[in-house]
């Protein structure tokens, strides 16, 4: 009976992350709290959270639309790699492509060796992502792991990493934990 | 497996990830030594695998990692692997 008095520790937990959900998110706000979304779900608590999902992908477009607009107008390559960095999964590969090329045109004409090289290299990395698209799943992944690292240590419990891993990638860890105490 | 080490665990396996990535990057852009350097410092099994898939990809045959293609391949190859550790491939 008391039960039904008091919204559950999960519920509260769902509001927390409809409380984040402001006018004022960047994509890379959204990108998290999805994660942690998707790491705190319980049985009890998925039909929230796919409607905070639905609504948190609802706000996508015009963030990127958003971003694209700042690319354009950025006026360092530094800023335009980091912007288009946070892009790359919302953009169709040629459109990448042509954005990587563009940058690294304005990057062979800087007079600066070493504003050259540090973007080069950042560009080197964006390129390879872009042959090799495991890299951008790769990348998700690792932020994936780390959020799923803090929510554990946070709950003193294995149950997120239970509910966000598969039974393969748990084993995976498990592995390595012993491999690293041994 | 506690909390902590489980978060170790989670640590160590993002680390071991993302330096394969960095040693088939190093093969696909050429950077030979600092990819065998690698390649080298990987766990056994990890090791073990990446060989056993340059080799079905070159078909038994010797690759010259200097060669473009066999450099590549080598970077697919790590990069398969790789796929396999993140479970992209278990059922």
């Amino acid at each position: 009976m008391g039960s039904t008095a008091f919204p559950s520790k999960e519920m509260s937990q769902m509001a927390s992350f409809e409380a984040r959900m402001g006018d004022d998110l960047s994509l890379q706000d959204i990108e998290e709290i999805e994660q942690q979304i998707v790491i705190q779900t319980t049985d009890k608590t998925r039909g929230v959270a796919v409607g905070l999902l639905n609504r948190l992908d609802a706000k996508k477009p015009a963030l990127i639309d958003r971003e694209i607009n700042k690319l354009s107008h950025a006026s360092d390559l530094i800023s335009k790699i980091k912007i288009l960095s946070s892009l790359i999964q919302y953009l169709p590969p040629e459109e990448v492509t042509e954005k990587l090329d563009e940058i690294q045109f304005e990057a062979s004409l800087v007079d600066d060796p070493k504003v050259r090289d540090a973007v080069t290299e950042q560009l080197k990395h964006l390129q390879f992502a872009q042959a090799k698209p495991v890299i951008h799943d790769l990348k998700d992944f690792v932020d994936r792991l780390k959020k799923v690292g803090h929510a554990v240590l946070n709950t003193n419990s294995l149950a997120p990493m239970f509910a966000a891993l598969s039974d393969y990638q748990v084993e995976q860890i498990r592995r390595t934990a012993i491999a690293g105490c041994a | 497996m506690s909390p902590e080490g489980a978060a170790y665990g989670i640590e160590e396996y993002s680390k071991a990830l993302c330096k394969q990535a960095e040693i088939a990057e190093a093969f696909y852009y050429g950077r030979i030594g600092e990819g065998v350097e690698g390649l080298l410092n990987l766990p056994e099994d990890v090791r073990l695998l990446i060989d056993q898939l340059i080799w079905d990809a070159a078909g038994g045959q010797a690759i010259d990692p200097t060669d473009e293609a066999s450099a590549e391949l080598i970077a697919d190859a790590i990069l398969f692997s790789l796929e396999e550790q993140m479970g992209l491939h278990a059922s």
